[in-house]
């Protein structure tokens, strides 16, 4: 199936009659973690697998971050052109140490930090965290304070504790609510067999963002066109990803390797899809942004100390770069 | 009745094998100082070692005091003196001289570390360590060392090759004069024909490798020794001679 | 001796300076390349963080060095008396000296927690082979006239050990440690990086990870002025204690 769409890729490619690849615009995009199917690295895969990059009069070079911050590095330093970040996370190191990125495309309507703990534990509400363990990964995220305000429980009950990236800290009893993505553990828990309650700071309210697309101030005003042709590109790979999940798999595969688990990939990719769509989206297309949409970030991080003030969001998106409804472009 | 009694004693050492000594026959009465004279390569340390019971001979008796070599060993009635001092530089002179009493500590009278220093002259010299002191002080202390353990054997392994011709007869008189008053027998090894006269009451001469018994030469010279005396010259040049005839090549199959 | 201090001390200036203009010359961002007087602030500022930090790391590497070290002594004090054992020994010591320590240290963090446990295991790890190499090689140096003195008076295995040996193998035991030391250091924030936990490696990784380059200097700094002094705590120790020489 994958060979077959790569020869019709090509084929369309060829009978458009398109030059050959000297004439294509080099692009050099850094995926922000591992390979696997996270909404913007999904489109960057198919765009590429299909042919819609190469339509789009483009030679995109797609790498990994290894999961530090040395994908944003390289894009302040001019080695990578697009890359793939957490809106808030984006946000902060515009604030500091002060990197010019701009988000071209929201593709994560709604954050996917969430908190889960072991059905067997008893815990049924943000409310029972009273007096438990609570993890964090770094540092405790606004996510967490903002539902604890929620639902009234005092930061001071609730024991913090700094946990790694194995989800068996939850298991093994080291903490009794766990830090998750949505899109990850909660899937991984699930096949060691383990029942999870989870919540999300959106359901009480808190404007959380998700992945967007990050390009820097200067591609942006000199580099318009490319950033238009690979945002048409990915969108479109975007599309084609709702429509053709499986086949969409199948082409992440070839990026995430032998050891990967396609099930896994799936749950990923099902559970981020939904979170692309929203009101705005419906109305202009997937990847839309509002300065609405920022400035409630924004003003979230500073309620819990996560962004010093003022912090302006209209130069930190655009929308620009995003083709229209009806798909052209 | 003789200290020392060798029978017939040949030693071979290694594969292919190499043979070291052979057919030697020595005898040694106790309180005697027996020098053993050759070139390098005539096997004199491995005779020693034979004698100390650190190696056992391939074919032959050994017997000191009427026991095997070995036995002595293990009993620690064997004092060594080598070319080099073999000081532990760890410690210090004093500590280097009571710990030959301390390690293998066995039942019999040993004399005072302090009384011994002051014998070889080093009474000021107790808290220095061995890299302190020059090669001929180190000797002293290596001499009080062997004192310290008591033995009524002493096995000296040209203990002065390496030292200067004046140090070497400073010590050579020294040695003497504390040998004569603690009765133990010696057997001191060295390639130097009028140290080994100036020193011992009979000189064994060996052949080149293998070594064999060339000559026995005694010397009747009452001590101390007055080395540009006729006879003392006499009796050197006979070991010379001896030493210059075995030299010779010899049609050995 | 203090002509090579001030020496010293002016070429490391001299870098420093060059360094300062290099980057204001060029106006290249602080998050890409932070001049000295950025990290010199963020040393100043971050004080009251990285104090605390470093007095953590430090103490996990001198444990783990302890640990290792001991581990390392014994086992080759062990070789020496049982040569027998010696292949058998070695093979396994190879095959947990091969282990990358990246990988070990979070499952160490599974079994023994948060807490020191985990990074005082993998300084260890990294350490015992240094010391156990160096130390059977010292065991075994004995000066050979010295060993035949020691044979001639019939000393025991244990008196031989004690009285030759060991005084033998402290200068190689002295190298090891000083090879051991800054690596112990090294261990230490490596396995707080891959872990959750404190220390100047917690420290690293939220400074890379907010991208905040000076903070991330900084502890850098701090990290190389506790391997060095821990690698002169060495050679004072040895300077005393191996005095002889």
């Amino acid at each position: 199936m994958l060979r077959i769409s790569v020869v019709l890729g090509l084929l369309a490619v060829s009978c458009a009659g398109n030059t050959p690849s000297q004439d294509l615009t080099p692009v050099t995009f850094m995926a922000g973690f591992t390979p696997q199917a996270n909404l913007p690295f999904v489109g960057v895969y198919v765009a590429d697998s299909l042919g819609y990059f190469t339509e789009a009069g483009l030679d995109v070079t797609i790498e990994h971050s290894g999961g530090g911050s040395e994908h944003l590095q390289l894009l302040a330093a001019g080695e990578v052109d697009v890359t793939t970040q957490d809106a808030a996370v984006m946000l902060e190191r515009r604030a500091d140490p002060g990197l010019p990125l701009v988000s071209i495309g929201l593709i994560g309507q709604k954050g996917q930090q969430a908190f889960v703990a072991l059905e067997e534990s008893g815990i049924e509400a943000p409310s029972d965290w009273a007096g438990r363990t609570v993890g964090f990964k770094g540092t405790p995220p606004p996510d967490l304070f903002a539902i604890l305000d929620a639902v009234g429980v005092d930061a001071a009950d609730v024991e913090l504790v700094n946990v790694g990236f194995d989800p068996r800290a939850l298991t093994e009893g080291q903490v009794d609510v766990y830090p998750v993505f949505k899109s990850n553990e909660p899937d991984t828990l699930e096949g060691m067999g383990f029942d999870l309650n989870m919540w999300e700071a959106a359901d009480y309210g808190a404007p959380t963002l998700g992945l967007a697309y990050v390009a820097t101030e200067t591609m942006t005003s000199t580099e318009p066109e490319t950033l238009s042709a690979f945002m048409g590109a990915v969108i479109r790979g975007l599309r084609y990803a709702e429509e053709q999940p499986a086949e969409t798999i199948d082409i992440v595969m070839t990026h995430v390797g032998e050891g990967g688990d396609a099930e896994h990939q799936r749950f990923i990719l099902d559970t981020e899809l939904a979170d692309a769509h929203s009101a705005l989206t419906d109305t202009h297309g997937l990847g839309w942004q509002t300065t609405e949409q920022w400035q409630e970030l924004r003003d979230f991080l500073i309620t819990y100390g996560a962004l010093p003030e003022p912090v302006d969001v209209v130069d930190a998106f655009t929308t620009e770069f995003l083709p229209s409804l009806d798909g052209a472009g | 009745m003789s200290a020392i009694e060798l029978v017939d004693v040949s030693k071979t050492y290694g594969s292919p094998p190499v043979p070291a000594l052979t057919d030697i026959e020595l005898s040694a009465p106790q309180g005697s100082f027996t020098a053993v004279v050759g070139a390098s390569g005539s096997g004199k340390s491995t005779l020693l070692r034979i004698i100390g019971g650190l190696t056992t001979p391939t074919r032959g008796t050994v017997r000191v005091f009427g026991r095997a070599p070995e036995e002595l060993r293990v009993a620690k009635e064997v004092g060594w003196m080598a070319q080099r001092p073999a000081l532990l530089p760890w410690r210090t002179v004093r500590d280097n001289i009571s710990i030959a009493q301390t390690i293998n500590p066995q039942p019999r009278p040993l004399p005072d570390p302090a009384h011994l220093l002051d014998l070889v002259g080093l009474s000021r010299t107790g808290d220095a360590y061995p890299g302190q002191l020059s090669g001929g002080q180190q000797q002293r202390v290596a001499l009080a060392r062997t004192l310290a353990i008591g033995a009524p054997l002493w096995l000296m392994d040209e203990p002065f090759a390496a030292l200067d011709e004046l140090t070497r007869e400073t010590l050579a008189g020294d040695l003497l004069t504390i040998w004569r008053e603690v009765d133990t027998t010696v057997v001191w090894v060295t390639h130097h024909i009028p140290e080994a006269i100036e020193l011992s009451d009979r000189v064994v001469l060996l052949t080149p490798g293998p070594g064999s018994v060339a000559a026995v030469i005694d010397v009747d010279l009452p001590r101390p020794r007055d080395v540009t005396s006729a006879a003392f010259q006499d009796l050197v040049r006979a070991a010379r001679s001896v030493l210059r005839d075995v030299r010779l090549p010899q049609a050995v199959t | 001796m203090k002509r090579g201090w001030a020496l010293g001390s002016a070429v490391v200036l001299g870098t420093l300076l060059a360094w300062e203009m290099g980057v204001w010359l060029s106006g290249v961002e602080v998050y890409l390349v932070p001049a000295p007087s950025d990290i010199l602030r963020a040393l100043v500022d971050g004080v009251d963080s990285l104090a605390p930090a470093a007095g953590i790391t430090l103490g996990e590497a001198i444990l783990g060095l302890a640990l290792g070290g001991a581990l390392g002594l014994g086992i080759a004090a062990v070789i020496t008396f049982w040569s027998q054992l010696e292949q058998g020994v070695m093979s396994l010591a190879l095959l947990i000296k091969s282990t990358p320590v990246i990988a070990i240290a979070p499952i160490l963090t599974i079994w023994l927690g948060r807490g020191p446990g985990p990074k005082v295991v993998v300084t260890a790890l990294l350490t015992f082979f240094p010391v156990l190499i160096n130390s059977l090689e010292g065991f075994r140096s004995v000066d050979p006239a010295i060993a035949d003195w020691f044979r001639s008076v019939n000393a025991s295995p244990r008196q031989y050990f004690a009285q030759a040996r060991w005084p033998s193998a402290r200068p190689f035991l002295f190298a090891a440690l000083k090879v051991a030391g800054p690596l112990a250091l090294i261990g230490a924030v490596v396995a707080e990086w891959v872990g959750a936990s404190s220390g100047l490696g917690r420290e690293m990784w939220l400074a890379y990870n907010n991208l905040n380059m000076p903070s991330l200097f900084a502890a850098v700094v701090i990290l190389s002025l506790l391997s060095a002094a821990v690698y002169y705590l060495v050679v004072v120790t040895e300077r005393r204690t191996v005095h002889w020489n």
